[in-house]
């Protein structure tokens, strides 16, 4: 009866401290030395670069655009992947593991290709905008590409897979006889998932949400690509600060401040979690 | 609580017919129980009953009332399941209070309910713990306490107690009997332990692929089994095979193993070859020649004994090789290997059976 949740939040952590903190230690220490021209630093220890990005609109505005897109993402994903999840995790084991291996598979197709399939259908004379024009819902095309939208189709295109499997594992080990129980003892349905499914898939989704937003506010290619050079996220500014204007430290300054944000907010949830967990006696 | 009819129900899972055309019905405030093998068609028996299955023939009624269509939650029934199904994110309090909040009754009267309950099944003072902290026993016992707790129409266990020890099994046994008769709720009980449907019911169905073989008191079951199946099942029996040949008014002759036999009330069994059964503790052993005066009798040797404190359960070989099963008091001076014996019983304690 003893539900261990706890392993969940593993996978988001180590995702974080393997891929963002390793990668970019390099990039935290140069964030402490400040930029000449054309690439050359300066060789004293000092805060400029961090200043400069706390005083700057361009910066704070940009860290809030990804952490705002990153968590619609994640939420956006939580929506759309529980209802399918749920199901495929009901049906026949055959059948559900089948399904989801193939869902899965498809994450291997690399995101460019994805998006650009995305952008075939969004676009001005793609089959989507041809067909809302025909039932008459716009009078013309909208554009995915180039706004927040697109970046956020495309966000999600790029991890609901992942959303999908750990919901997916976590619903399976609901017993389907708390479900049946519930509904027995006078639960209709949606009191049943309300009451009991819910509840009990919560660590999942914390644990698939934060998975979906570390992935979300580190996504460079979805941004880039589907943003059109007008999504500014962190990711895209930082390509820019590093390539266009060649300012190493201050993309190492961008750079830690994401982990840390990343950081901050999946520590934040453990903490959540587990003091929910702890209230339950398990 | 009410009284259950399943009338000609069938229930399929795809094109596999799990139950065929039952009939049953369950008398209001009545402890029944099916009892058989795994994979009988129990579980699907009461998954009928709750709703969970809809049957693709026939009807369920509660009282007078077709409930075939009912979704399950508008049924008012309580289940204990074998996993117990414990909600292991809610208190045991909101566990047991569950089916009353899901009914819309009052804070304080659940609270007032829930402490009455626990009462009830001996677990006062639980309400703020979690079922992960509690041991099987008494989870069990939350089970039950939920179950009940809006007064159900039917109560239905699926073998609550599959997952305890014996001698917690059997503790338990004697709690549900009480809760049951306290509350008199009519109640389907799920087995496959025979022991425990006869300590528990007031009527037992026997099933046998997706078939009722036999509905009968415990009594009934075990002195006068109406199929080999039940006679196997319930209990310990000999058979021997014999074949009938001759009426003596409501009894029946027959032969076997180079004996004559007679039967009490085996006149209605054709002519022919079937099965004479007889229970274990039915024989009695006697000297070898002794005169079989007003009973039945047969010849053998006695090849193993072994003891089981209360009793000794002797392996007879008869005419034909045939082992033939013998139990009788741990003083009986006649229970030692290589002896040649003869077995007696009297002619009301065998039944003629089929031999399918
Ligand atoms: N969901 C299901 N799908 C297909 N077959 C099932 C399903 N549930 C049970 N069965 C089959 O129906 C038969 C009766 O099952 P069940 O009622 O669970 O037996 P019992 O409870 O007596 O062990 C078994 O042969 C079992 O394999
Ligand atoms: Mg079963």
């Amino acid at each position: 009866m003893k539900a261990r949740w706890g392993w969940l939040i593993l996978p988001p952590l180590l995702f974080s401290t393997g891929l963002l903190v390793a990668t970019q230690l390099l990039f935290v220490r140069i964030s402490f030395f400040r930029d000449l021209r054309l690439g050359r630093m300066d060789d004293r220890f000092q805060l400029a670069n961090y200043v400069a990005f706390f005083t700057d609109p361009f910066y704070l505005d940009s860290l809030r655009l990804t952490v705002e897109i990153s968590a619609l993402v994640a939420v956006l994903g939580l929506v759309v992947a529980y209802p399918v999840a749920y199901v495929l995790a009901r049906m026949p084991p055959r059948w559900g593991t089948t399904l989801l291996a193939l869902a899965v598979a498809s994450s291997f197709i690399t995101i460019v290709i994805k998006i650009l399939g995305l952008v075939i259908i969004f676009g001005g004379d793609g089959p989507l905008n041809a067909a809302l024009i025909r039932i008459g819902i716009v009078a013309r095309p909208i554009g995915l590409y180039g706004s927040v939208g697109g970046v956020v189709v495309g966000l999600l295109l790029y991890t609901v897979s992942f959303m999908l499997l750990i919901l997916f594992s976590v619903i399976q080990t609901i017993p389907r006889s708390l479900e049946q129980a519930a509904e027995i003892h006078g639960a209709a349905r949606w009191r049943v998932f309300w009451r009991v499914i819910l509840p009990l898939s919560l660590p999942g989704m914390v644990g698939g949400g934060l998975i979906v937003f570390n992935m979300a506010m580190g996504a460079f290619t979805s941004a880039a690509l589907l943003g059109g050079g007008k999504v500014l996220t962190l990711p895209v500014v930082i390509q820019q600060t590093v390539l266009v204007e060649t300012k190493y430290g201050m993309a190492g300054t961008l750079s830690a401040v994401v982990l840390l944000v990343v950081l901050l907010i999946n520590l934040l949830s453990v903490l959540l979690v587990s003091r929910l967990q702890a209230a339950r006696g398990a | 609580m009410s009284s259950v009819t399943l009338a000609g129900v069938t229930g399929r899972y795809g094109d596999f017919t799990a139950l065929d055309a039952i009939d049953l019905e369950i008398a209001e405030g009545e402890f029944l129980t099916l009892l058989g093998p795994s994979g009988c068609g129990k579980t699907t028996t009461l998954r009928l009953v709750a709703g969970f299955l809809e049957p693709s023939r026939g009807r369920v009624l509660f009282d007078d009332e077709d409930v075939t269509h009912r979704p399950p939650n508008r049924r008012q029934i309580g289940m204990v399941f074998q996993d117990y199904a414990l909600f292991p994110h809610m208190t045991i309090a909101d566990n047991v209070g569950f089916g009353l909040r899901e009914r819309g009754v009052g804070k304080a009267a659940i609270r007032r309910r829930v402490d009455e309950l626990l009462d009830l099944v001996r677990l006062p003072g639980v309400q703020q713990r979690y079922p992960a902290q509690l041991s099987g026993g008494q989870r069990q016992r939350v089970a039950l306490a939920r179950a009940v707790a809006h007064p159900p129409r039917v109560l239905l266990m699926d073998e609550p107690l599959g997952a305890l020890d014996l001698k917690l099994r059997e503790a338990m046994q004697t709690e549900i009997q009480r809760i049951q008769r306290t509350l008199a709720i009519t109640t389907v009980y799920v087995t496959h332990d025979q022991t425990e449907a006869m300590n528990l019911s007031d009527r037992i169905a026997v099933m046998n692929q997706g078939r009722i073989e036999q509905l009968a008191t415990a009594r009934e079951l075990y002195l006068k089994p109406r199929t080999r199946f039940v006679a196997d099942f319930v209990g310990k029996i000999n058979f021997l095979p014999v074949t009938v040949d001759g009426y003596a008014g409501p009894d029946a002759h027959a032969v076997g193993l180079g004996t004559a036999f007679r039967v009490a009330d085996g006149a209605g069994r054709p002519r022919g070859p079937c099965l004479l059964a007889v229970r274990p503790e039915q024989l009695r052993l006697s000297p070898a020649g002794t005169p079989a005066d007003g009973c039945n009798a047969l010849d053998g040797r006695i090849v193993d004994v072994r003891y089981s404190g209360n009793l000794v359960r002797c392996e007879v070989e008869v005419a034909g090789g045939t082992p033939v099963i013998v139990e009788t008091g741990p003083d009986d001076p006649l229970a030692t290997a290589g002896t040649a014996i003869r077995l007696a019983w009297a002619y009301d304690r065998c039944t003629l059976l089929d031999d399918d």
